[in-house]
C-alpha cells in the first residue's frame, strides 16, 4: 500500500501538480465543483424522499437527480485521486481523510443498494415513500454531509 | 439502522471539538505570536500543495515546517533546487502553541547565505 503511494506521489501527475500551483488551483475547483453535482442532486432527491415538497413528482426528479448523483460522485472520486496523489502517504494517515473515505463508501454502498428498492422502479404507484427507502435517504442524507465536514476538516488536523 | 446516521453525527460532532487544538496550515492563531528561530539540517523537502514543507533535525530533534502556498512559496524564491537535503538551514517562523508539537510556520528561511521570505509582511527586520 505505502508503495502505492510513493509511486503515486512520484508520478508524473503528481510532479506536473507541484510545479504548476495553477493547475493544481485547477484540479481542486474541479473537484469541489463535483461535490456541488453530488451534493445539488442528493440533497433535495433525499429531502423529497424524507416527505418535503410533495408535489414535485418522484417519478420525474427521482432517475434524474440519482443519476446526475452518479456523474458527480464518479467526478468527485477522479478529482480526488489526482488532489490525492500530490501528498498521498500523508492524506492517508489524516484521520480526517479516513473519515470522509469510510463515509463515501457508506454513501455509495447505501446509494447502490437504495437502487433495488427506489419508489421509482416499483410497478406499483404509491403516493408516500415506504419506511426502508425513506431511512435509506435519512441515513444518505446525513453521510453525505458528513462526508462533506470531514472533507474540509482535513486541512484543520 | 435509524440509529446509524445519529452515531455517525455524534461521532463526527465530538472529534470536530477535540480537533481544535492543533489546525495547522491555517492562519496563525494556532501558533505563538512572538516569532523564534530554528537552525537545523534538512532531512525532506516537498514543494507538493497544498503547503509545501520542510522536515528539519533540529538539536536530534524532528521538526516539521510549514511554508506557505505553493504560489507564495515560489514568489519567495525557493523553489525546487534551491536546497537539498543535508543542507543547514535557519528558520524564522512562528512555533505552534502546543510545546509538545515540533511545528513551526516559516516567514523567512535562510540556506547558504540566501534568504527566502516566505510571508515579506511578516518579516521584522
Amino acid at each position: 500500500m505505502l508503495d502505492l503511494f510513493d509511486w503515486l506521489s512520484g508520478s508524473a501527475l503528481a510532479q506536473t501538480l507541484t510545479v504548476s500551483p495553477r493547475l493544481y488551483m485547477f484540479a481542486n475547483a474541479a473537484h469541489i465543483l463535483s461535490i456541488g453535482i453530488l451534493i445539488g442532486a442528493i440533497i433535495p432527491l433525499d429531502l423529497r424522499l424524507l416527505g418535503f415538497f410533495p408535489h414535485v413528482p418522484l417519478n420525474v426528479i427521482g432517475p434524474f437527480l440519482s443519476r446526475c448523483a452518479m456523474v458527480g460522485t464518479a467526478l468527485t472520486i477522479v478529482f480526488g485521486i489526482v488532489l490525492f496523489s500530490v501528498r498521498s502517504r500523508e492524506y492517508a494517515a489524516n484521520p480526517a481523510f479516513l473519515t470522509k473515505m469510510v463515509l463515501l463508501g457508506l454513501g455509495i454502498a447505501n446509494a447502490l443498494l437504495f437502487q433495488a428498492i427506489a419508489p421509482w422502479r416499483q410497478t406499483q404507484a404509491r403516493d408516500s415513500v415506504a419506511p426502508l427507502p425513506r431511512c435509506m435517504a435519512g441515513l444518505s442524507l446525513v453521510v453525505w454531509i458528513s462526508a462533506v465536514i470531514a472533507g474540509r476538516w482535513i486541512g484543520f488536523v | 439502522m435509524a440509529r446509524l446516521p445519529q452515531t455517525i453525527l455524534a461521532g463526527l460532532v465530538a472529534s470536530a471539538l477535540n480537533a481544535t487544538a492543533a489546525s495547522a496550515h491555517h492562519g496563525w492563531s494556532w501558533a505563538e505570536g512572538e516569532q523564534s528561530e530554528l537552525v537545523g539540517t534538512i532531512k525532506e523537502i516537498s514543494f507538493a500543495p497544498p503547503h509545501p514543507s520542510l522536515v528539519v533535525e533540529v538539536d536530534g530533534q524532528v521538526w516539521q515546517v510549514d511554508l506557505a502556498n505553493p504560489t507564495q512559496t515560489q514568489r519567495s524564491g525557493f523553489e525546487p533546487g534551491a536546497a537539498n537535503v543535508g543542507d543547514e538551514v535557519m528558520i524564522i517562523g512562528n512555533r505552534s502553541l502546543d510545546r509538545n508539537e515540533n511545528l513551526m510556520k516559516a516567514v523567512r528561511i535562510t540556506i547558504s547565505g540566501k534568504s527566502y521570505d516566505i510571508y515579506p509582511d511578516r518579516v521584522r527586520n
